[in-house]
C-alpha cells in the first residue's frame, strides 16, 4: 500500500534523500545521503521509521506538500516554520497529519537544511514501481510512502541533538604534513569563508595564503568529509555527493559531528576548522 | 610495501608504493578481495580501489579500526604477489575515424607519431581499469607511454564510447557528458547498461585491449546494440 503525497510548491532545491550507499563508490558512483545525517534520523525516529530509512531534505526554504492520507510527520534540522492547515507546530516532534492536509514548511530563519520525516518508507516510485529520480522533486510531482510491515529494527535510542554552531571539527588527513607551522595559523582556528557555489557536492572556502607545491601526487579515494587543499590555497571539503577520486593531498577529514554541521553552514558564513584532539 | 593510515572517524587509508604499475595495483585488489571477505562482525563497509591506493570504510568506533588493523596486518603477508594473475580481460572494438576521434590526427602531431604508429600503441596494449570516477562508470586506464595535453578548451558534449587521452591515462566516456580529454576513437558498446543490476560494464582490476574496427563494422554492432541484442559480455575472457 502506497500513500501518496503531492508537491503543490516545491521550495527552493528539495530532494529524497536515501540513506548513504557506499556499494558502488568503486565505480565512481557517490554516496550520497542526507547532508545533516543528525537532523535526518532524528526526524525518522520521531516518526516511528528506522533511522536510516529516506526523508526529505529541504535547502533555505522548504515545500508545500498534501497528504492523500493520515501519516504521521515530524521536522527538523535548521530552524523553520511548520503549518498544517495554516495551524502552526513546533519543529522537533511528531505531527499527526489527517488526510487531505496540507503542510507548509517554511524558510530557514537559522542553519540551511530542514528535513521532513514522514512515516512509511518514502519513494519517488508510484504502485507500478517505475523509476525513482534522485534529482530536484519539482512542483506537480508525486512522492509515495510505502505502509506496512518494516522488517528493519527501529532504532529505539533518540538521536542527541547537536548544538549547531560554526565550529568544525578535524582530524588530520592523510597529506596533512605537507603543511608548515605556518599553514597550519592559515587554516586553523580563524574565520574562513564559505563560497557561495558551495552544495551537496562540495563546500568550497575563501582562498587561504597557503601555497604547496603542485602535481605531486598520484589520485587517490576520496569520501565525504575530506578536505582537499589546491596548490592556490582554496580548500575544497567533500560533502555527500562528491568525486570518488581526487588528486589534490588530503589534509584534513571532517568528523561525522562536523559533518552535520557543515551542512547548516549557509554559503556566505564562515566556519572555523579546529584539529580534533582525539585521533 | 603497505602504510596504513587513519583518515577520519570511518576509513582507513592502505598505500602501496606511490607508482602507476600494475603489478602494484593487482597487489592491492587482491587485497581489497580478502578485506571484503573478512568478518562482517568487521562492519567493513567499502574498500575503494586507485591506482596504488586502498580507502577502507567502516562502521562503528575506534575500537573496531585497531580490529581491522590487525586483520590487515595479517593479510599483509599474502600480499607478495611478483607476477601480474590477470582476472578479466575485454577485447573492445573500436573505430578511429576522424569523426569518431576529431583530435586523433593533433595527437599524431603532438607526438609526432604517424597515425599508423599511433593506432599500433593503442591496440597492443593492455589498459588495466586503475579506478573507475569523474563520472560513474567512467574507467581510468593506464598507460600508453604518451603524454597528451588536455584541450584547452572542453567540449560541452563528448558521446558515450568516446575513447579519450590524456597525459599517458586513457578513458571510456560511458554516457554524453562535457570533456576536455583528447578524443581518438569511440566504441559501439554501451559502457553504461541502466537494465543491469550492476549498470557499469567495466569494474576496476579489469584489462581492456583495443581492436579497431571500421565504420561499417561499427555501425552494424551499434545496430545490434541498439537493438537490446548485444551481449558484451561476448566481448569478455576471464582469464
Amino acid at each position: 500500500m502506497k500513500s501518496e503525497i503531492q508537491i503543490l510548491r516545491s521550495g527552493i532545491y528539495s530532494t529524497l534523500q536515501r540513506a548513504a550507499d557506499f556499494s558502488q563508490i568503486h565505480f565512481g558512483v557517490s554516496p550520497g545521503g542526507p547532508m545533516d545525517q543528525n537532523a535526518a534520523s532524528l526526524a525518522n525516529f520521531l516518526v516511528g521509521n528506522p533511522e536510516d530509512s529516506p526523508v526529505l531534505e529541504c535547502t533555505l526554504d522548504g515545500p508545500v506538500l498534501k497528504f492523500e492520507e493520515t501519516l504521521k510527520i515530524a521536522v527538523t534540522g535548521a530552524k523553520c516554520s511548520v503549518l498544517v492547515n495554516d495551524a502552526e507546530f513546533e519543529m522537533n516532534q511528531c505531527i499527526e497529519v489527517p488526510e487531505g492536509s496540507i503542510l507548509k514548511v517554511g524558510r530557514s530563519q537559522n542553519g540551511f537544511r530542514s528535513y521532513i520525516g514522514i512515516s512509511g518508507d518514502l519513494s519517488t516510485e508510484n504502485e507500478n514501481n517505475e523509476p525513482a529520480s534522485r534529482g530536484e522533486l519539482r512542483k506537480g510531482e508525486k512522492i509515495y510512502s510505502a505502509q506496512g510491515e518494516n522488517a528493519a529494527v527501529i532504532s529505539l535510542q533518540k538521536p542527541k541533538p547537536i548544538v549547531y554552531d560554526q565550529r568544525i571539527e578535524v582530524f588530520t588527513g592523510p597529506e596533512f604534513s605537507i603543511l608548515s607551522e605556518n599553514d597550519l595559523k592559515l587554516i586553523f582556528d580563524k574565520p574562513i569563508k564559505v563560497l557561495s557555489e558551495s552544495g551537496r557536492k562540495a563546500y568550497l572556502l575563501e582562498k587561504t595564503a597557503v601555497k604547496t607545491k603542485a602535481g605531486e601526487m598520484i589520485s587517490s579515494g576520496v569520501i565525504p568529509g575530506t578536505i582537499q587543499l589546491t596548490p592556490e590555497g582554496t580548500m575544497i571539503i567533500l560533502m555527500r555527493d562528491c568525486q570518488t577520486i581526487g588528486g589534490y593531498p588530503r589534509i584534513g577529514v571532517v568528523t561525522s559531528g562536523g559533518m552535520n554541521r557543515l551542512a547548516q553552514v549557509r554559503p556566505g558564513e564562515e566556519v572555523v576548522l579546529f584539529l580534533s584532539s582525539g585521533q | 610495501m603497505m602504510e596504513i593510515i587513519p583518515y577520519g572517524e570511518s576509513a582507513l587509508l592502505v598505500n602501496f608504493e606511490q607508482r602507476i604499475d600494475p603489478i602494484i595495483n593487482a597487489s592491492l585488489h587482491r587485497l581489497r578481495k580478502n578485506i571484503l571477505a573478512l568478518p562482517a562482525e568487521l562492519g567493513i563497509t567499502f574498500a575503494l580501489p586507485s591506482y596504488c591506493s586502498l580507502l577502507i570504510g567502516f562502521k562503528g568506533g575506534k575500537a573496531l579500526a585497531e580490529k581491522i588493523i590487525v586483520a590487515l596486518s595479517s593479510l599483509k603477508e599474502e600480499q607478495l604477489p611478483t607476477t601480474l594473475s590477470r582476472s578479466i580481460q575485454w577485447k573492445i572494438p573500436v573505430c578511429f575515424e576522424t569523426d569518431f576521434g576529431p583530435d586523433l590526427s593533433e595527437v599524431c602531431a603532438e607526438e609526432k607519431r604517424s597515425q599508423d604508429e599511433l593506432l599500433r600503441l593503442l591496440t597492443t596494449a593492455d589498459l588495466r581499469v586503475y579506478a573507475c570516477g569523474f563520472i560513474p562508470g567512467f574507467a581510468y586506464l593506464g598507460t600508453t607511454g604518451l603524454d597528451v595535453s588536455r584541450r584547452s578548451e572542453p567540449r560541452k558534449i563528448v558521446p558515450a564510447g568516446s575513447i579519450g587521452l590524456a597525459g599517458s591515462q586513457t578513458g571510456i566516456y560511458p554516457c554524453d557528458s562535457p570533456g576536455g580529454w583528447k578524443i581518438v576513437g569511440q566504441t559501439p558498446l554501451r559502457v553504461l547498461r541502466k537494465e543491469r543490476k550492476i549498470p557499469y560494464l567495466f569494474s576496476p582490476g579489469d584489462e581492456l585491449r583495443f581492436y579497431s574496427i571500421s565504420r561499417e563494422e561499427f555501425d552494424a554492432l551499434k545496430i545490434i546494440e541498439n537493438s537490446g541484442k548485444l551481449d558484451p559480455y561476448t566481448f569478455r575472457n576471464e582469464i
